[in-house]
């Protein structure tokens, strides 16, 4: 269901120019990103999917947000669209996949949920954002 | 331009060129204070770890300190298969 959200609907090729570096990102796809994060309360830009992870760092993300109890996350793989695979580059402002967003906005990639996960932060993260129930009684 | 009081972090002379020359882009533009920079592909070029200490990340989310980095490289970064950031305010 998540990759029809960015097959391109076949148009002409637009006519031959040179771009600035920073224009692979159309409109149209800046705006499918947009919705896909806004969509899902927690969406990650991943190689490969939840299933077969195609990177260690992808891999590491899926493991630790499960390990975290959140199982029920979307993933877009970048390898099957290289068009995606630079459009969230640029979307983010941020070079490296994989992306972890949350409720729409961007958390971060494998060192920062990495760090936060070692930290206990993710955990209090994610209850903030009412992805995971909070711990009963928990302290504040 | 204001002088700076010290000079850049000097690179490790153990350094690989590839990661000598990420270090020292770092070292000045960041002032960091503390600096490795690692290559993690075997000696290739295609995957750094950088852990990076600097007075100027105070304050600052993760992902903006990350940002800094990575606008830092950001020509180096099109040429690598990923990077790994640790970073930190000092």
């Amino acid at each position: 269901m998540f990759r029809t959200a960015f097959r391109q609907v076949a148009t002409p090729v637009l006519r031959t120019q040179t771009v600035a570096w920073r224009r692979f990102l159309s409109d149209d796809l800046r705006s499918q990103i947009d919705k896909a994060v806004k969509d899902h309360d927690v969406l990650v830009f991943m190689k490969g999917n939840k299933e077969q992870p195609q990177c260690g760092f992808s891999r590491a993300v899926v493991q630790i947000l499960q390990a975290n109890g959140v199982d029920d996350f979307k993933t877009v793989n970048v390898l099957a669209d290289e068009k995606v695979r630079s459009g969230i580059k640029e979307y983010s402002n941020w070079p490296t996949i994989p992306q972890v967003y949350v409720k729409g906005e961007f958390v971060g990639g494998c060192d920062i949920i990495m760090g936060m996960h070692q930290s206990g932060e993710l955990q209090q993260f994610l209850e903030n954002e009412g992805i995971l129930p909070k711990e009963e009684g928990a302290k504040q | 331009m204001p002088r700076n009081s010290s000079t850049p972090l000097p690179p490790n002379p153990k350094y690989t060129d590839g990661e000598k020359h990420i270090h020292v882009k770092l070292a000045e533009k960041l002032v960091a204070t503390r600096l490795t920079v690692t290559d993690i592909s075997g000696g290739c070029g295609s995957m750094y770890a950088v852990e990076i200490a600097s007075p100027q990340f105070a304050g600052l989310s993760p992902v903006k300190q990350h940002r800094m980095v990575t606008e830092v490289l950001k020509d180096d970064i099109k040429q690598m298969h990923g990077i790994q950031i640790k970073t930190a305010a000092a």
